[in-house]
């Protein structure tokens, strides 16, 4: 019954309206408007008593089209309304349709099937609906995109399984996004927009749960989550609805699927391997960009090697797990530094950054991964060795590629070693051993820094390394040479021996700086001379025991040796003397150690007289001094006559003074009488061989004197 | 200098590097990390800077014996009475300390304790002729020969004046009057119990050995003590697996007192044998065995 009346009940009242349509006036349009409402509303009535649940999206987006049609045709806009409301019980029956008992084709429910008549009567009335006025159209048409677009998004979750849905809603989202580019439509850009940001939370909250399997290795999480991403990044570049969003968009979708993707290495490999992960994937970003120039991946490429680093630092280097019997750490950090290096050089800047060298942040960072890979992985007393090895090679490849940073990192790592070198390698070793791990670690130091200061240039010599010489990274070189040996042989030497050793070392850079014409092996060396008196005066002399010692063996040969090796220094002094010009607009201070230095003989001649006289004092019998002192005396003023140095006579003479005054105000009065015998009769001898030599040289003394 | 020599010194450089590397990395015993070799350093230099205004400010050996008598008064009030199983041990090593101590260069009135505590493997001695020698290291000794190496290490300490420099020095960062009646209260008793700098360790060991051999002992006595001393040291630091140990380490050994101000065992027995060489004491051998007599009565140690 319901079947037959309800139609003709409807075709009557379209009838009645269209009869109506005869006379138009403002009554007879509402009177009109009325009874096509009837009309529609009987024929929805039907359509919701009598058509079946699932069929009833399809017949009233049908119906609704419809009308829209009929209103074209008969340019009868009023019923475009009826259009709107039979839309919307369309969209309401798609959505409630067969809920609590879903039957389904195949896997897809057939509640989601029987939506998609509605998505496309939603898209035809948007593109044809039946109305003259531009505004109406124009919010018909975005609500019914919006309605569309959403109803798919709502028929993917239905009809798709969970791990796809995120997967579905990015196709649909892509397929968004080129239907704008087809079709000119902003709003469907809009759309693709908050459908791909769905699509991003479903991938965020769901996904990476996921556990099985997809195919062979490849979990559907990787798969799923790799999709979104891609098109997360298609969207970036396809998706912005206006050219003044096209910054955002592409930002904001690009990071998201970066995000996604550094997010999915972390649940892939959550142990040893995620940092050299993140570092590939930053890698590959910055080589995508040199090829594409897209604006956001360097910043990516930052953040995610700003994680790679704060992993390795707080991760990996703890990791004590093998990969075929080789550390992961190792292979970890190793892959990492490389990765750095390689974005410190590959990574795109703006050109004022790179001036400032800001890209270098990354060899920074790879250095110090390296610096602290060798301090896990090597032994304690290897570490040393292992970082000057690591500064040698980053110096020489900056010096062939001309990076000032590299250089600098290098002088960093020589530091590191020379400080290492006092926690560990110094005391290493057996008591007595003289090849011994000591020797083997520090030696090979000594030369590397001695090898690198060598390539420094010198004075005058503009070449890229200039700037290293500006920073006096060439003074720091030669001195933590010099220190490493001078501390070798101060742990390696027996106690008493090191200033024995260190005059060595002072006719070594004596040596040196002549040979060389270098003047800070000159300074070195008087530092150095200065430091065998102090040593010598205070450890030698003053610091030894109250008894006995005084043999040959003991504190006399130890002392007469360093004295000789620094009187055999005078060799170089005196071809050293004034060789150096002084320094111009230097501070008071700098000009007077300039002074000194000009004169090194001098320094080189009383350090070991000064010493010598004091043991003399300290360590002979108290009636043998004199006569040694004398001996000493007429030894000096030999020298000086060899030498014609005027100092060095008047120092001859002064001790033969002071002889001559001790033996009056003490010896005299205080001598057994052996001593006092011998002490005059050697003291009678040496006046008498000065006094023949100042007789028979008179002349010529007085020239020097 | 020309790139081609540049590079064929590089690789003999890196070659020479890398083998010492190798050579390090195949080290069997694993190095421990301290900052033991700058405090080496500070305090030898320390040592040798307070040396020379004691030369000039000696005092007395009257001064000396007298302070040394102050101070082993604080130490009667610390201890409690000894067993008479502990009485005949302080006997004994009174016996073997005035043997040894015949021979010092000073003549100074040397007395023997020891202290009732077994934890305390330790001896010392302070100015002017106390001796003290834990239970502990008592416990350790396995020839009388030890002993007198012991005893004459600690003996070497005062004929030497380090105990007297010691005082000096305190003294004079806690600006004390010596002259003054308690001002020795202001010194810790402990210091005393701490070891000396590394140069006069050695030297007491050195000079310790020769009043032991003088005084008819044996040298390996001295050999045979710091080989118990290294082995129980190597238990003692632990070797760092990791930076992170070793920077905890470091901050621990640089606090703890033992290993700061003495040389390691095995300088010092290296030490030892080096002079047993240079010396010829190589025959030597034979120790006197460790040996206290007691009386006892109903089942009691007496006197």
């Amino acid at each position: 019954m319901r079947l037959l009346s309800l139609p003709i009940l409807g075709a009557v009242f379209y009838l009645t309206a269209k009869l109506a349509a005869l006379r138009d006036d403002h009554h007879q349009r509402t009177i009109r408007g009325l009874f096509a409402a009837a009309g529609s509303g009987f024929i929805a009535l039907l359509i919701w008593f009598e058509v079946p649940e699932l069929w009833q999206p399809l017949a009233f987006i049908a119906f609704a089209v419809l009308l829209s049609e009929a209103a074209r045709a008969i340019k009868y806009y009023s019923i475009t309304i009826h259009s709107h409301a039979l839309s919307g019980l369309a969209v309401f029956t798609a959505l409630t349709a067969n809920k609590f008992a879903p039957q389904t084709w195949h896997t897809i429910p057939l509640h989601a099937l029987a939506a998609i008549p509605v998505v496309a009567g939603a898209y035809w009335l948007a593109k044809r609906l039946g109305t003259e006025n531009e505004r109406h159209l124009s919010l018909a048409r975005v609500a019914y995109t919006w309605v569309a677009a959403g109803l798919v998004v709502w028929i993917l979750e239905e009809a798709l399984r969970a791990p796809w849905i995120a997967v579905g809603w990015i196709i649909f989202a892509v397929a968004l996004s080129l239907s704008t580019r087809w079709i000119r439509y902003q709003q469907l850009a809009w759309q693709a927009n908050v459908v791909g940001l769905c699509a991003l939370f479903r991938a965020y909250f769901y996904n990476y749960d996921l556990e099985q399997k997809f195919w062979g290795p490849i979990s559907l999480r990787i798969f799923t989550i790799s999709l979104v991403a891609a098109g997360l990044y298609f969207l970036s570049r396809k998706a912005a609805p206006e050219e003044r969003f096209a910054r955002v968009t592409a930002f904001f979708h690009s990071f998201a699927a970066t995000g996604l993707l550094a997010l999915l290495a972390w649940y892939e490999y959550p142990n040893g391997w995620l940092a050299p992960l993140w570092a590939a994937f930053a890698l590959v970003l910055a080589i995508v960009d040199q090829r594409f120039e897209l604006e956001e991946l360097p910043w990516q490429s930052h953040i995610l090697a700003g994680l790679t680093l704060l992993r390795s630092i707080s991760v990996n280097l703890y990791v004590t797990a093998t990969w075929h019997g080789i550390s992961v750490r190792l292979l970890s950090l190793a892959i990492v530094a490389v990765i750095f290096y390689a974005l410190s050089r590959l990574i795109r800047m703006p050109d004022e950054w790179r001036r400032l060298d800001i890209h270098h942040v990354y060899s920074w960072a790879a250095s110090a991964i390296g610096g602290l890979l060798l301090w896990y992985e090597l032994q304690p007393l290897s570490i040393a060795v292992g970082w000057a090895v690591f500064g040698l090679v980053l110096f020489e490849y900056g010096v062939l590629r001309k990076i000032t940073q590299f250089r600098y990192q290098a002088y960093v790592a020589f530091v590191a070693a020379f400080t290492r070198i006092f926690f560990a390698n110094l005391t290493a070793g057996e008591p007595g051993e003289f090849w011994g791990p000591r020797m083997y670690t520090i030696l090979p130091l000594v030369l590397i820094f001695f090898f690198v200061y060598a390539q420094l240039p010198q004075k005058g010599k503009e070449e890229d390394t200039g700037r290293d010489r500006r920073w006096h990274f060439d003074l720091l070189l030669a001195y933590l040479g010099t220190a490493s040996i001078v501390a070798l042989f101060y742990f390696q030497f027996p106690i008493e021996w090191v200033i024995t050793s260190w005059a060595a070392v002072v006719f070594a850079l004596l040596g040196a700086a002549l040979l060389l014409d270098r003047p800070i092996f000159l300074h070195q060396g008087l530092l150095l001379t200065v430091a065998v008196l102090g040593r010598g005066m205070a450890h030698n002399l003053f610091g030894a025991g109250y008894f006995g010692e005084g043999d040959w063996q003991g504190r006399y040969f130890v002392l007469s040796s360093a004295a000789a090796i620094l009187l055999a220094s005078l060799f170089f002094a005196f071809r050293l003397r004034g060789r150096f010009s002084l320094p111009q607009n230097a501070s008071p201070w700098t000009r007077r150690l300039a002074m000194i230095a000009s004169r090194p003989e001098q320094i080189v001649f009383f350090v070991p007289i000064i010493l010598v006289t004091f043991m003399l004092a300290l360590k002979m019998k108290s009636g043998m001094i004199t006569v040694a002192w004398g001996a000493e005396g007429v030894l000096i003023f030999l020298l000086a006559l060899a030498v014609k140095e005027r100092s060095f006579r008047l120092t001859g003479l002064g001790v033969l003074l002071l002889c001559v005054g001790k033996v009056l105000a003490l010896d005299f009065w205080g001598l057994q009488t052996r001593d006092r015998w011998i002490t005059l009769i050697s003291l009678g001898a040496a006046l008498m061989f000065v006094s023949f030599l100042y007789t028979r040289y008179r002349d010529t003394i007085r020239q020097y004197l | 200098m020309k790139r081609s020599l540049v590079f064929v010194v590089f690789f003999l450089i890196l070659g020479f590097a890398l083998a010492g590397l190798y050579w390090s990395q195949r080290q069997p015993k694993s190095t421990p990390v301290s900052a033991n070799a700058i405090l080496n350093m500070a305090a030898d230099a320390q040592r040798d800077l307070s040396r020379i205004p004691m030369h000039f400010t000696r005092l007395s050996d009257e001064q000396e014996i007298a302070i040394g008598k102050q101070l082993a008064a604080r130490y009667a009030t610390q201890t409690r009475k000894l067993t008479p199983e502990e009485e005949a041990l302080e006997k004994y090593v009174t016996r073997v300390g005035n043997t040894v101590a015949l021979h010092a260069h000073r003549r100074l009135p040397y007395t023997f304790t020891v202290l009732p505590d077994h934890n305390m493997i330790n001896a010392f001695s302070l100015p002017g002729g106390p001796i003290y020698i834990g239970g502990g290291m008592l416990d350790l000794m396995m020839s009388e020969d030890e002993l007198a190496n012991v005893l004459g290490h600690e003996l070497e300490h005062i004929d030497h004046y380090h105990c007297a420099e010691r005082v000096q020095v305190e003294a004079k960062l806690k600006n004390l009057n010596l002259g003054v009646l308690g001002a020795l209260l202001q010194i810790p008793i402990e210091l005393w119990e701490t070891g000396y700098h590394k140069d006069e360790e050695f030297e007491a060991d050195r000079e310790g050995m020769h009043l032991a051999v003088q005084s008819g002992y044996s040298p390996y006595g001295a050999v045979d003590t710091f080989e118990r001393f290294a082995k129980l040291c190597d238990e003692y630091v632990i070797h760092a697996q990791s930076p992170n140990q070793e920077i905890s380490e470091l901050a621990i050994q640089s606090l703890s007192g033992y290993f700061r101000s003495h040389p390691l065992p095995s300088e010092r027995l290296a030490q030892a044998r080096r002079i047993i060489a240079e010396e010829h004491w190589e025959d030597r051998k034979t120790q006197k065995p460790f040996r206290v007599e007691y009386e006892v009565h109903n089942g009691e140690y007496v006197k």
